[in-house]
């Protein structure tokens, strides 16, 4: 009995110290980790809707449809374009991506966010070329609106998919379509 | 026993991976690109090193009974210290290794050396042996995964060194290109060991 | 409760993300212990039963304790504990139940006995634990989950078993023999498996 209390005290100073150790690297580290997600949260933002000098306001639409509405000048008057995050079943995962769309409802940019699609097809519609700084594949959306025909080649658009991952790039194009319209459906008069 | 021979043996004839088999998840699932296994290996000789040395600075101090426990203990803290800090300070490689950072925890290698070499060595020679053997497993990832990245995607470290007009084997990024190189680079060090053994 | 559901995250632990085979969980016991077809069973039942506990003691720990959203402290966060604590758990899992089967069934624990010692270290186990949060399932999700990974586990260790048998009467090149034999044989599994993955199970 009294060496199994003993083994349990021992135990459980190990414990302490660790708990103790982590707590504290815990702290040191959490406001950094933090910073890097608001830093990469508010790069992207810029990245799909640039410009926007008075910053962005999160919304949500009803059913729970997340968006930002981007601001023009710092009073936050004048309504330069909007975020919405569209959301598709790719290949093996879900492909989440974020779209920056002006007021006049052309698309400026779209940013994958995340996706865990098949390394080397699927999980290139991310694939930066040697030599460019955005994705090739993600760039043939901007200048599009609501009214053009997004689709890839093979189905009778102009959307050039990923070799040998149609069905990536056209979870990729649904999900921008489906997410436009409901971002038309909410804020349909400013568009 | 000299230092010297602690600190490589862990190169070649202890090799973790290609002698011992040990670590062989990370070892498939990260290779896909030399930046992502070279990070695996950084992450591994830091937890290695500072849970050698912490495990043979205590060893007279931990019943018998329960070493295994305090062992994962010591490892598992370390582990997190170095998950945090990579989150704050390196999130693109966080990312791309995923779940594999925590599970460093269960790497054999680790609680491997903490058991049959840091428990029963002096602090030094602990501290060398962590060290040998973690850049002994982060060779093996970087043989590993130059040879899957070349081939599966015509880039070496994501420079591209191939032109453009070859075709990628891309299943070699794959998961069943993971354990095919690993089985035919498993194959020419048993090759390579009996060619010495003959020799010899 | 919509059983559709559940059938996708069984099918999707099983076939799609094997976690042997396309996840790289569980490399260790796949090549070490399927040389024999029985020992190969016995392993592949004590794995998956550690892990369908595994993950039911693990969501409770980190919903109850760690997760500030859900625990009992009011909003304290501990989710840096999560990796120490859940392979503390584990262990500790894994001691009471081969206490538990050494007391009450000899047979079982000598058919698994040996194996129990091995699982704590197997990443599969901590795997499933820390998929199961970052998944955000619930607690009978994780169970499910927990469960079926471990029948993909027990499928690619048995059906690796049943072909290192035969693999033993065969003519081999000498440095293929034994490992690299089998990474190769679990490439071409892994081939067959991402078959599957194209599956779209809505």
């Amino acid at each position: 009995m009294c060496d199994i209390l003993k083994t349990g005290v021992i135990l459980m100073i190990y414990a302490l110290i660790a708990g103790g150790s982590l707590a504290f690297v815990s702290i040191k580290t959490t406001p950094q980790i933090i910073e890097n997600r608001i830093k990469s949260e508010t790069e992207s933002r810029a990245q799909v809707l640039p410009g926007m000098d008075g910053g962005y306001e999160q919304k949500t639409g009803e059913n729970g449809f997340p968006y930002w509405i981007g601001y023009l000048d710092t009073e936050r008057k004048e309504i330069g374009g909007f975020i919405y995050i569209a959301q598709g079943k790719g290949y093996s995962s879900t492909i989440k991506s974020m779209v920056g769309v002006s007021k006049d409802g052309a698309i400026c940019g779209v940013h994958i966010l995340s996706q865990q699609e098949t390394p080397g097809l699927g999980s290139r519609i991310e694939e930066i070329l040697y030599g460019e700084n955005d994705p090739w594949f993600t760039r043939q959306f901007k200048g599009k609106t609501m009214h053009d025909i997004l689709k890839v080649v093979k189905d009778g658009g102009d959307i050039d998919s990923i070799t040998g991952a149609t069905v990536s790039s056209r979870a990729v194009i649904n999900s921008i379509n489906s997410g436009l319209k409901q971002l038309s459906e909410i804020v349909g008069e400013e568009l | 026993m000299s230092i010297i021979r602690e600190f490589t043996k862990g190169f070649y004839k202890e090799n973790p991976v290609f002698r011992l088999a040990l670590g062989l998840c990370p070892t498939l699932a990260v290779t896909s690109s030399i930046e992502n296994g070279i990070g695996m290996g950084v992450a591994v000789i830091s937890v290695l090193t500072c849970s050698n040395f912490v495990i043979s600075l205590v060893r007279k101090v931990v019943p018998k009974k329960i070493r295994i426990p305090i062992f994962i203990v010591i490892i598992a803290t370390f582990v997190t210290i170095v998950e945090m800090l990579m989150q704050a300070y390196k999130p693109e490689l966080y990312k791309s290794l995923g779940l594999f950072v925590p599970l460093i925890v269960v790497n054999c290698i680790i609680l491997g050396r903490a058991e049959a070499y840091a428990s029963r060595n002096n602090v030094i020679y602990s501290i060398i042996d962590g060290l040998g053997m973690g850049i002994g497993f982060t060779l093996s990832l970087v043989i590993i995964s130059s040879i899957r990245e070349f081939f599966g995607n015509g880039t070496l470290y994501g420079y591209p060194v191939l032109p453009t007009s070859y075709k990628p084997v891309l299943i070699l990024v794959m998961a069943p290109g993971a354990f095919l190189t690993l089985g035919y680079v498993l194959c020419f060090f048993n090759w390579l060991d009996m060619r010495f053994k003959n020799r010899n | 409760m919509d059983l559709g559901h559940f059938f996708v995250i069984i099918i999707g632990a099983i076939f799609i993300n094997n976690f042997v085979l396309t996840k790289f969980l569980g490399i260790c016991p796949y090549i070490g212990v399927s040389r024999k077809l029985d020992s190969a069973i016995g392993m592949g039942f004590a794995v998956t039963f550690v892990m369908s506990v595994a993950s039911a003691a693990t969501w409770v720990l980190y919903t109850f304790l760690l997760n500030p959203k859900t625990n009992i402290f009011h909003g304290t966060d501990l989710t840096y504990l999560r990796t120490i604590a859940f392979i503390i758990i584990i262990a500790s899992l894994v001691q009471f139940v081969e206490m538990v089967i050494q007391k009450t069934s000899p047979v079982l624990y000598n058919a698994l006995g040996i194996y129990l010692p091995l699982i704590t270290t197997n990443c599969a186990v901590l795997g499933v634990a820390v998929l199961n949060i970052d998944e955000s399932f619930s607690f009978l999700e994780s169970l499910v989950h927990g469960f079926s990974a471990g029948i993909g586990f027990t499928l690619a260790l048995v059906l690796m078993a049943g072909l290192r048998e035969k693999l033993d009467m065969a003519d081999i090149p000498k440095p293929l023999r034994g490992i690299p034999i089998a990474f190769i044989l679990a490439s071409l599994m892994s081939l067959a498996f991402f078959g599957f993955s194209g599956l779209s199970l809505n």
